[in-house]
């Protein structure tokens, strides 16, 4: 009778816990944590995504493909630095290999998910949808952010 | 009593020199990094039609960058800080103007920019021009942009150099900071020094 009445509680617990904003785990050892979407001015045609990917797997798992319903298109992009300059350009990775038992942050001026042609009607957040080769899909819920630190705009006149 | 004057007036000597040692360093420590230079002018057109010429802005301590509002990643990054440096100055922000300079004219009208400047802050002027007066502009700066990851017409990235510019109310270049130094606190502290 105590045995029964305990389920629903660990199903419940087990649900609150796969709704953690941000917080997303596969079975294949993949988590994904602190993800966040850059807000954009209205009109305009790309922004970035950021998050940590962490492979707690035994072997390594690659990044092949993301996809936003916020957006045309996300693609894998790298902010890169010219040596000895201030110089700074993109380029574009067909795929990002995570290695066992370590992660990958994607954070400003670095690795990024560049979102391209993004809805303007985004809202407050978007589902971006990771496709892992060995994890296979995971779903991570991306707040819309002005920065890494703060929360919502505080100079701006929204849209 | 004796011995604690004794031991007190070195203590109140040394701390009196260390106070006038350092305001005296302090004064002139910026955190940008040094870059003095005249700033050549230019004119251009604002995100509301208007000319800027550089040189009707003497008076003003200009923070200069370069960009375009495709970019996803860096620009966003660099306004986003230039706004909140303009909130830490409060009422000293009308000494500051904030300009961004377009390195993609062809898509950055004066409609987009007129969109997208005050996304970051009411009081930022965007601006934009012929390729000729934006490529002119651009060099007189040591600023190289160029295309890259062209894949149409109308879709591609912009490589550019990041910095921003620091000029003071005289019209001279004082400061370049590089991305790492884009702090709002630090570029409100340096703003305040100049105003």
């Amino acid at each position: 009778m105590a045995a029964s009445r305990r389920i629903p509680l660990a199903l419940c617990l087990f649900l609150c816990a796969l709704a953690l904003p941000g917080l997303s785990r596969s079975e294949g050892g993949i988590s994904v944590s602190g993800a966040w979407i850059r807000a954009f001015p209205p009109g305009a045609d790309a922004t970035a995504a950021y998050m940590a990917i962490e492979n707690a797997a035994d072997a390594d798992d690659i990044l092949e493909e993301v996809v936003c319903g916020c957006s045309r298109k996300v693609s894998i992009h790298s902010t890169v630095r010219e040596a000895g300059s201030d110089v700074v350009g993109m380029k574009e990775l067909s795929s990002l290999r995570i290695p066992s038992g370590k992660s990958a942050v994607l954070e400003p001026g670095g690795l990024h998910l560049m979102l391209e042609g993004v809805r303007d009607d985004m809202g407050a957040e978007a589902v971006l949808t990771l496709r892992f080769s060995k994890s296979g899909k995971i779903a991570v819920t991306a707040p819309v952010r002005r920065s890494a630190a703060s929360g919502g705009g505080h100079h701006g006149h929204g849209h | 009593m004796k011995r604690a004057t004794a031991f007190l007036i070195p203590v109140v000597l040394i701390a009196a020199a260390w106070a006038v040692v350092g305001k005296f360093l302090l004064r002139e420590e910026f955190h940008g990094d040094e870059f003095r230079r005249p700033a050549p002018d230019f004119s251009l057109t604002d995100h509301g039609g208007n000319e800027f010429r550089l040189s009707d802005h003497r008076g003003e301590v200009v923070l200069l960058n370069f960009g375009f509002t495709n970019c996803p990643d860096v620009c966003p990054a660099t306004l986003g800080a230039l706004g909140s440096m303009l909130d830490l100055l409060g009422e000293k922000s009308g000494g500051a103007r904030v300009v961004f300079i377009t390195v993609d004219p062809e898509r950055d009208t004066v409609g987009r920019l007129g969109d997208f400047m005050p996304f970051f802050h009411g009081e930022m002027v965007g601006l934009t021009g012929t390729e000729e007066r934006i490529r002119e502009t651009a060099g007189a700066y040591g600023v190289f942009y160029s295309r890259e990851e062209e894949k149409s017409e109308t879709d591609y990235l912009v490589r550019h150099s990041s910095s921003v510019f620091l000029i003071d109310r005289k019209g001279k270049m004082i400061l370049k900071y590089p991305r790492e130094k884009l702090d709002p606190a630090k570029m409100a502290d340096d703003v305040r020094r100049l105003l």
